[in-house]
């Protein structure tokens, strides 16, 4: 069993969601090569193990809340494929929220 | 891209002479400091053609009254921006939200330093948790508080003989405000709130930012490393269902994941309103004009006081008196204070009046 090594960043109010926390590297665990990890998976499991506030103010369903952006390596998600789409590793994740006051 | 967007803002407007002096608002929030760059950027841009000849001077608010946190904190929240300003290298100001209380001249300082802290005293902090208090719903907090940073920023802006404010306001924030000024009864304010420039009254307040979208300031920004911080509001990790303005935000940005173009279209809507003709009598909280209903036997709002006479069967008409020198919208919002609005209103009155 390997691991994943991604970092996320929270900002613009969206780090009031996970107590505080800006920046955080992640190991992620991978079971075996067949095993990836989505945008879709790695929200689901900040959502299980790192949030702090209610999950609403941060999913809708099983997508993320309409509002905050996230930038893959400094590029806009949607032109990665939003939730489809394929962590590499050592990507850098951006969430912003784009909500007045966070 | 941005950048051309934002001089024909300006320029398209033709409203802005050459080397008019205008007053930045600047709130450390994610549109204000992209506003600011945009605007230092093209003030000291080297080509001559593509030089923007305006004297910025910039105004931090500090709103830290309203956030729940404890003082700690919001000091050096402050501190921060202050010290950003100091940089720009322009005059620059600063005060905070619960001097719009101060009776004297003295209710701002310019920026000497960059360790400078926004002006303040026990007396307008008491004054103005006294105030905000009588609200009973987020909404009308929310209404009261942008109101009373209009009105401080008006008064500043006079007493500087500053005839331009700028503000952040962005093209997503319009539209959300367009439909929950609907929602309050000010839709006859609509083009003013809405539009370019808001000539309500002697100063200029002027949004450069309304043709763009959240997500161009977020890249913006972003690209160009611009710092920012979110001010935590009253809502602030609340419910959607907090305050009218959270849900109709809610609701825009849902609407945008699935349409695009909803804010464009809000907007350019919004745009289409035509100004009332010009009445004497101005509301004293909003500034904006007043319907005169004297001249119309049959109005709306005549028509909604009559039913809400006769549906609680009152019989004196209190409301319409005491209210006599706000407007339909700013009415709504004083009837929602727990305290009689008449110990509140004199005191606005005189303030604007001054």
């Amino acid at each position: 069993m390997s691991n994943l090594r991604v970092a996320v960043e929270f900002s613009s109010g969206a780090e009031l969601l996970f107590d505080g926390c800006k920046k955080k590297e992640l190991l992620l665990p991978i079971a075996d090569e067949n095993d990836v990890w989505t945008l879709k998976r790695l929200i689901q499991w900040l959502k299980d193990t790192m949030l702090t506030e209610k999950p609403e103010l941060f999913v809708d369903g099983d997508r993320l809340r309409p509002g905050i952006l996230v930038l893959v390596n400094d590029v806009d998600w949607e032109l990665m494929g939003e939730l489809e789409y394929q962590l590499q590793s050592d990507d850098k994740i951006l969430f912003i929220s784009t909500l007045h006051g966070g | 891209m941005c950048r051309h967007k934002f001089r024909a803002t300006i320029g398209k407007s033709n409203m802005i002479p050459h080397k008019s002096r205008v007053l930045v608002a600047y709130s450390g929030g994610a549109a204000s400091a992209a506003l600011c760059d945009m605007l230092l950027d093209s003030v000291r841009n080297p080509d001559l053609h593509k030089k923007l000849n305006l004297e910025p001077a910039f105004v931090f608010i500090d709103e830290s009254i309203c956030s729940l946190n404890d003082e700690s904190s919001t000091s050096s929240v402050a501190s921060s921006e202050v010290e950003l300003m100091h940089c720009f290298g322009f005059k620059s100001f600063i005060t905070s939200l619960e001097m719009y209380f101060e009776p004297t001249d003295k209710f701002y300082e310019q920026v000497i330093h960059e360790s400078q802290v926004p002006l303040s005293s026990d007396y307008c902090k008491q004054k103005w948790n006294f105030v905000l208090n009588n609200f009973k719903s987020l909404t009308s907090k929310e209404e009261y508080i942008r109101r009373t940073r209009n009105l401080l920023l008006l008064k500043l802006a006079e007493k500087e003989k500053i005839p331009f404010v700028f503000l952040g306001t962005m093209g997503s924030r319009l539209a959300i405000n367009l439909l929950t000024d609907v929602l309050q009864g000010k839709g006859n304010q609509l083009h003013y709130e809405v539009g370019f420039c808001d000539d309500r009254h002697e100063v200029k307040f002027v949004k450069p930012l309304r043709e763009f979208v959240k997500k161009e300031i977020v890249f913006w920004n972003q690209m160009r490393k611009v710092k920012y911080r979110e001010t935590q509001t009253l809502t602030t990790k609340r419910d959607k269902n907090a305050s009218l303005s959270k849900l109709t935000e809610a609701f825009v940005t849902s609407l945008e994941r699935d349409f695009p173009a909803t804010v464009y279209t809000i907007v350019r809507t919004g745009n289409k309103l035509k100004p009332l003709e010009k009445a004497e009598i101005k509301c004293s909280l909003c500034l904006s004009q007043i319907d005169d209903e004297s001249n119309h036997q049959y109005s709306a709002t005549k028509a909604l006081l009559l039913s809400e006479k006769l549906s609680k069967n009152v019989h004196e008409e209190i409301d319409f008196h005491t209210h006599k020198k706000l407007c339909y919208g700013c009415r709504i919002l004083m009837k929602d204070s727990l305290n009689s609005s008449m110990e509140i209103i004199p005191e606005i009155c005189a303030k604007s009046d001054s």
